[in-house]
C-alpha cells in the first residue's frame, strides 16, 4: 500500500510535470509567446508585402535583418521606384535613407500615424512595440483551432496606465510551439477595430514558424495588407553596430 | 370711388409746395435706404470675394471621397467632360487646378512637415494674386522644376534661394515619393497663420512626384459674385455628380458664413435706425399736411362729407404720395448708386495702408444688384403706408367744431 | 427780447414743434446708439478673438514664434508672471508649454497642438474653459485628464474616459508615450482650433517631456482694458528685454482690419443719417413756414423787419435743437444704459443659423465725450438744416400772405 502512495507521488512531482498536462496561466502563455518573437536573437530574411485595396494592388519586397524587437534593418528590393530605399529602427526611433535624393531623414512624430509604405501597418505600429506582457492583464479565455493549430485564447486588458489605446485585445497562440496566430484589438466599446493573423506555418531554418501575416482593418471593406516570409535565417551573427546610419546607406 | 381717387390726386395739385415737399420726403427715404443697403451689400459681397480668392475659390470640384480623407488616392484626372461642363456654365469665370497633399520638406539638418500644394502658377495667379507676396526670390514659371516656400517655413528650415531642398511624401496607392527642388521664391503673406502654412510647386512636377500625372486633387473656380455661386454649383451638379462632388464656399468654410451672419444681423439694426429717422422725416411732413388742412377738412365734414369718405380719399393722397416717392426715388438712386459702383471712393490715408497690406483695395464698395432696389423701394412704400394711417386716425377723432376753428 | 418771443412761439403750436422736438431727438439718439453699438460690435469682435485665442499679449522666448520648437523655452516663467501680473492693467497672466504631438485612438491618429496649463490660471486669461459642451474642464483628480475639441473627438471616435495616447518628442529628442483620458470635450466656432488644439495639465505634460516645472513656451496676458495694450506692451518689454513681447495686432492682424472696416462703416453711417436729418428738418421746417405764412406775413405787415423774422425764426430752430438734442441725448443714455447690461442678442436676426453662444450678443458702449459731440453735430446740422426755411419765409409778401388761403 505504501509502496502504491510512494509510486503515485513520484509520478505526479516527477513524471506528469514533464508531460506538460498542468495548464500554464494565460501570462505565461503570453510571455512564451513574447519570449519567443524577442528570444530569436537576430534573424535575416525576404520579405514580400502586398498592400490590396478596393481598387488596387501593389506589391513590394524587402529584406530584413533584426536583432531581438529593438534593432532592425529594411531594405526595399522591388518595384523599381522604390528600390534601394532603406529604414533604420534603433528602438524607438527611425530613419529612412532615400538614394534618389541622397539623405537620411529621421521620423518625426507627425509621420507616425502613417501606414509603412502606404500600408496597414502604420510607422507607430513599428516603432512602439508596447509590450503586451507587461501593460496588460490577462485571462485565459478558451481555445479554439486557428491556422490548423489547437490554440489558447486569451483576452487582455490594459492596465490603468499603460499607453495603450485599445479596450481590449484578444490573442490566440498554438499551444506547445507558442505561436501568436491571431489578435483581435478592441476599442472601449468592445468595438472590433483591427485583426491580425498568421497561417500558411512552414519549417523554416529549422524552426516552425508562420509565413504568411495578414492585417485587417475592420471598418475599411476590401482593405488589407499581407506579408509573405519568403526566406528567412536564423542567429545570423549580426551585433547591434551593424544597425547605424552609416550601414543604412551601404546596406545591400 | 374713381371720383374719389380724381380728388385725391387733384389735392395733391392744388397745393403743390405741400405735396412737393411730402414726396421729397419718402424720395429721400428711398435714395439713403438703398445707398446704405447697396454699400452693406458691396462690403459684404467684397468681404466674401477676398476671403474667397485668398485660397479656396468660389467652389471646388473634387473626387467624390476626397473631402473627407484630403488623401492623395482621391485625385481624378480632369477630363474634356469636366472642361466642357465649366464651360457650359457662363457664371464661371476661372477654374484652377490643384494637386495638393501633406510632406516633408528637408534642408540641412532640418526636417518640417508642411502642406505641398501643385499650381498652375499663371492660372493661381489669376485666382488668389500670389505672385504679388514673393518677398525674395521670383515667382514660378510654368513648368519650373523649383520651389515656394512661406515664409516661416523657410525660415524654420533655415532655407535660402537658390538651396537644393528634399520633398518626402507618400504618393499615389502608396508609393514613395521623393524629389530634390531648388528654392526659386519666398513667400510672406500678411496673416501670421499663412506664413506657417505652405509650400507651392508647379502642378507637372507635382504630377510627377506624387506619382499622379495628370491628376488633380481639386479644381478652385471663380465666380463674378457670391449671389451666382449657387446657380453655378447645382449647374455643375447636374453635370458632373456622381462622379465628382461639387462643393460651395459656405461648405467648406461654414465658419466664414457664421461670422458672416453675425455682421448680418447687426447691418439689420442699423437699417432699422436709418428707416426710425426717415420714418420720421416722412411722419413730420405729413402730421404738419394735417394740420395744415385741418380747418378744410372739418369743413368738408360739417358740410356732409362723410368721415370714411374723407379717410378714403387721404388714403388715396398717401398711396400717390407714397408711389410717386418711391418711383422719383428709384429714379434717381439708380444713377447714384451706379456712379458709386464705377467711380468707387478711396479710403482716406492710415485706413488704406492697412487694407493695402492685406492686399485689399482701400475703396469703399457699392452692389448694383436688382434685389437692392426693389427691397428698399418696397420697404419704404410699405412705410409710407403705414405713416399715412396717421391721418385716417387723426379724422376718426376729429371733433368737427374744432376743427373748423382751426384748432 | 427776442428770445422769450421765439421761445413763446415755439409753445403757440404745440404739435408743430412736438414734431420738430421729436425729429431732433430721434437724430441725436440714432446717432449716440449707432455709434455706441458700433463700437460694442468692434470690441465684441476683437473680444472674442482675444479672449478665446491669442489674449491681449503673448510673451516667448525670442526664437520661438519664428520656429515653434519646444527647445525654446522661458526659464523662470514664474517669476516673469508674477512681475507681469503686478503691472496695473493687467487683469491675469498665465503660463503655457506649447509641443507638438501624435494623439492617437483605436480608430486613427492626428497630429495636435498640445498646451500644457494650469487650469485655475488659464480659466481667468481665455474663455475655453466656458466652451465645455461634455464633460468638465480639470474638476476631476483623475491622473492624467485631457480636453480635447468636438471635431477631434469625432475624427478619433472617442468620448468622455476614452483612452487617448499622446506620442511626441522629449527634451532629449527620444519619442515617448502617454497615456490621458478625455475628461472633458469643446467647442468654439472656429472648428480648426477644435481640431487641432488640446489640453493637459501643465505638470502632467512636463514630467512625459522631462521638462523642469520652472519652465514654459508662452505667457499670456489679459488685460483690464484694450486701450493700456501699448502701454503694458512696452512696460513688459522692457522689463524682460531678452524675451519676445507681441501684442494681439502682432499676432491677429486680420482682426485689426475688421476692426478698421468697422469704423469706416460707422462713419458712413453717421453721414447718412446726418444727410436724412437735414433733409428732414427742412421738409419739416419748410411745412411750419408754410403753415404760418399768414402770421408771418401779419408780422411783416406789422413792421417787423425782415431780418428780425429771420433770426426770430432761426432762434427758434436752435430752441428747438436744443430741446430736441436733450431729449435725444437723455433717450440715448437710458436705451445705451440698459442694453450695456443685458446686451443685444443677435441671435435672433441671425437667419436660420443655430444659436452662435457668445458672439452674437453685443454690449454697446456708453462715452460721454461722444455724445456730447453726437448731439452738437446735430445741433449744428439743424440749425444750418433751417436756414432755407427761415430764408424762403423772408421771401413771403406780406400782402399775397394775408389772403386767406385754402
Amino acid at each position: 500500500m505504501t509502496k502504491a502512495i510512494f509510486l503515485l507521488t513520484y509520478l505526479y512531482l516527477f513524471v506528469f510535470p514533464f508531460n506538460g498536462v498542468s495548464q500554464p496561466t494565460a501570462t505565461e502563455i503570453v510571455k512564451k509567446a513574447d519570449e519567443k518573437m524577442r528570444g530569436e536573437k537576430s534573424s535575416e530574411s525576404t520579405l514580400t508585402m502586398e498592400i490590396i485595396r478596393p481598387s488596387w494592388t501593389r506589391s513590394v519586397s524587402f529584406k530584413s535583418w533584426s536583432l531581438g524587437l529593438d534593432y532592425s534593418m529594411v531594405l526595399i528590393t522591388a518595384p523599381a521606384k522604390e528600390k534601394g530605399q532603406s529604414f533604420l529602427k534603433r528602438k524607438n526611433e527611425m530613419w529612412n535613407w532615400n538614394p534618389s535624393i541622397n539623405r537620411i531623414i529621421k521620423l518625426p512624430p507627425s509621420m507616425l500615424a502613417q501606414g509603412w509604405m502606404g500600408s496597414d501597418f502604420t510607422n507607430d505600429d513599428l516603432l512602439n512595440q508596447s509590450s503586451v506582457v507587461q501593460h496588460y492583464t490577462h485571462l485565459l479565455s478558451g481555445n479554439d483551432i486557428v491556422s490548423g493549430k489547437d490554440c489558447y485564447k486569451i483576452t487582455l486588458r490594459p492596465k490603468e496606465d499603460a499607453p495603450v489605446v485599445w479596450g481590449k485585445v484578444v490573442l490566440w497562440i498554438s499551444k506547445g510551439d507558442y505561436l501568436q496566430l491571431k489578435a483581435e484589438y478592441f476599442d472601449e466599446d468592445d468595438y472590433l477595430v483591427k485583426t491580425e493573423s498568421a497561417s500558411d506555418i512552414k519549417i523554416m531554418d529549422g524552426r516552425i514558424i508562420a509565413t504568411r501575416y495578414e492585417l485587417i482593418p475592420a471598418d475599411k471593406t476590401g482593405n488589407r495588407t499581407v506579408l509573405k516570409l519568403d526566406a528567412i535565417k536564423f542567429n545570423i551573427p549580426l551585433t547591434e553596430s551593424f544597425f547605424s546610419q552609416q550601414n543604412l546607406q551601404k546596406v545591400r | 370711388m374713381f371720383k374719389d381717387l380724381q380728388i385725391a390726386w387733384r389735392n395733391l395739385w392744388r397745393n403743390r409746395k405741400r405735396t412737393a415737399i411730402t414726396i421729397s420726403a419718402v424720395v429721400l427715404a428711398v435714395v439713403l435706404s438703398t445707398f446704405m443697403s447697396s454699400m452693406q451689400e458691396g462690403t459684404y459681397a467684397r468681404m466674401i470675394d477676398n476671403i474667397v480668392k485668398f485660397y479656396s475659390g468660389y467652389i471646388q470640384i473634387h473626387h467624390p471621397d476626397y473631402w473627407a480623407s484630403r488623401s492623395i488616392n482621391d485625385t481624378y484626372e480632369p477630363d474634356s467632360l469636366l472642361s466642357r461642363a465649366i464651360g457650359g456654365t457662363p457664371e464661371i469665370t476661372l477654374a484652377v487646378p490643384r494637386l495638393e497633399s501633406f510632406a516633408l520638406i528637408s534642408s540641412g539638418e532640418n526636417t518640417k512637415g508642411a502642406a505641398l500644394i501643385g499650381i498652375d502658377p499663371p492660372m493661381e495667379d489669376s485666382l488668389t494674386g500670389l505672385s504679388k507676396w514673393i518677398d525674395q526670390g521670383s515667382y514660378l514659371r510654368r513648368g519650373d522644376n523649383g520651389l515656394m516656400l512661406a515664409i516661416n517655413v523657410a525660415k524654420n528650415l533655415d532655407a535660402h534661394i537658390g538651396d537644393t531642398l528634399i520633398l518626402l511624401s507618400q504618393g499615389f496607392h502608396g508609393s514613395s515619393a521623393s524629389a530634390l527642388v531648388p528654392l526659386r521664391g519666398i513667400l510672406k503673406f500678411p496673416s501670421p497663420q499663412l506664413n506657417n502654412y505652405g509650400a507651392y510647386i508647379d502642378l507637372k512636377s507635382a504630377g510627377e512626384f506624387f506619382d499622379a500625372t495628370g491628376r488633380i486633387t481639386s479644381m478652385a473656380l471663380l465666380v463674378k459674385d457670391y449671389h451666382r455661386v449657387s446657380g453655378a454649383a447645382s449647374d455643375l451638379r447636374a453635370k458632373m455628380e456622381p462622379r465628382l462632388s461639387v462643393k460651395t464656399w459656405d461648405e467648406m468654410q461654414p465658419d466664414l458664413i457664421k461670422m458672416i451672419e453675425g455682421d448680418r444681423a447687426g447691418a439689420i439694426i442699423m437699417k432699422g435706425i436709418l428707416y426710425m429717422v426717415v420714418g420720421f422725416g416722412i411722419l413730420g411732413t405729413i402730421i404738419m399736411m394735417m394740420a395744415e388742412r385741418k380747418k378744410e377738412m372739418g369743413i368738408m365734414v360739417a358740410i356732409g362729407m362723410q368721415k370714411y369718405r374723407l379717410q378714403r380719399m387721404l388714403s388715396f393722397e398717401s398711396l400717390f404720395i407714397g408711389f410717386l416717392g418711391v418711383l422719383i426715388g428709384f429714379a434717381l438712386s439708380l444713377p447714384l448708386v451706379s456712379l458709386m459702383v464705377s467711380h468707387p471712393v478711396r479710403l482716406p490715408g492710415e485706413m488704406a495702408k492697412i487694407y493695402e497690406s492685406f492686399g485689399i483695395e482701400p475703396v469703399l464698395y457699392f452692389s448694383m444688384i436688382p434685389k437692392i432696389f426693389i427691397n428698399q423701394a418696397i420697404t419704404i412704400f410699405i412705410l409710407t403706408l403705414l405713416i399715412a394711417l396717421y391721418p385716417l386716425l387723426s379724422i376718426r377723432k376729429m371733433i368737427v367744431i374744432s376743427a373748423m376753428h382751426g384748432k | 427780447m427776442i428770445w422769450a418771443v421765439s421761445w413763446r412761439n415755439i409753445w403757440r403750436n404745440k404739435l408743430r414743434s412736438t414734431v420738430i422736438i421729436i425729429a431732433i431727438a430721434i437724430g441725436v439718439f440714432a446717432g449716440i446708439f449707432t455709434w455706441a453699438f458700433y463700437r460694442g460690435m468692434v470690441i465684441q469682435r476683437i473680444q472674442a478673438a482675444i479672449i478665446s485665442e491669442s489674449s491681449h499679449i503673448q510673451v516667448h522666448h525670442k526664437d520661438y514664434l519664428t520656429n515653434p520648437d519646444q527647445r525654446y523655452v522661458i526659464t523662470g516663467i514664474d517669476s516673469v508672471i508674477i512681475s507681469i501680473d503686478n503691472l496695473p492693467g493687467v487683469e491675469a497672466t498665465t503660463g503655457r508649454l506649447l509641443v507638438t504631438a501624435m494623439i492617437s485612438s483605436a480608430e486613427t491618429g492626428s497630429g495636435v497642438r498640445l498646451v500644457g496649463i494650469h487650469p485655475d490660471q488659464e480659466k481667468k486669461v481665455t474663455n475655453i474653459y466656458d466652451k465645455i459642451t461634455q464633460g468638465s474642464y480639470f474638476e476631476s483628480h483623475r491622473k492624467t485628464p485631457i480636453v480635447i475639441g468636438e471635431k477631434l473627438a469625432e475624427k478619433l471616435s472617442v468620448k468622455l474616459r476614452s483612452r487617448v495616447v499622446l506620442t511626441l518628442q522629449s527634451m532629449d529628442g527620444t519619442l515617448t508615450s502617454g497615456l490621458f483620458r478625455v475628461e472633458g470635450i469643446y467647442r468654439t466656432y472656429n472648428s480648426v482650433y477644435d481640431e487641432t488644439n488640446v489640453f493637459v495639465r501643465q505638470n502632467d505634460l512636463s514630467n512625459l517631456i522631462g521638462l523642469d516645472n520652472s519652465s514654459g513656451h508662452e505667457v499670456a496676458i489679459l488685460l483690464s482694458d484694450n486701450d493700456r495694450l501699448d502701454l503694458v506692451s512696452m512696460k513688459i518689454s522692457e522689463a524682460f528685454p531678452g524675451l519676445d513681447t507681441k501684442s494681439w495686432r502682432e499676432i491677429m492682424p486680420e482682426v485689426s482690419l475688421v476692426e478698421e472696416s468697422m469704423d469706416i462703416s460707422m462713419y458712413v453711417f453717421l453721414g447718412i443719417i446726418l444727410a436724412a436729418l437735414i433733409f428732414g428738418i427742412i421738409n419739416t421746417m419748410l411745412m411750419a413756414v408754410l403753415e404760418r405764412v399768414k402770421e408771418l406775413g401779419m408780422l411783416m405787415a406789422v413792421g417787423m423787419n425782415k431780418l428780425r423774422v429771420f433770426f426770430m425764426i432761426l432762434l427758434e430752430t436752435v430752441l428747438l435743437s436744443l430741446t430736441g438734442g436733450v431729449v435725444g441725448i437723455i433717450a440715448g443714455y437710458i436705451v445705451t444704459v440698459f442694453f450695456k447690461h443685458r446686451g443685444i442678442d443677435l441671435s435672433r436676426w441671425a437667419e436660420a443659423y443655430e444659436k452662435l453662444g457668445y458672439e452674437t450678443v453685443i454690449y454697446p458702449v456708453t462715452n460721454l465725450d461722444i455724445d456730447l459731440k453726437v448731439a452738437l453735430m446735430v445741433l449744428i446740422t439743424g440749425i444750418l438744416a433751417s436756414l432755407y426755411p427761415a430764408w424762403k419765409a423772408i421771401q413771403l409778401k406780406p400782402a399775397e400772405a394775408l389772403r386767406i388761403d385754402i
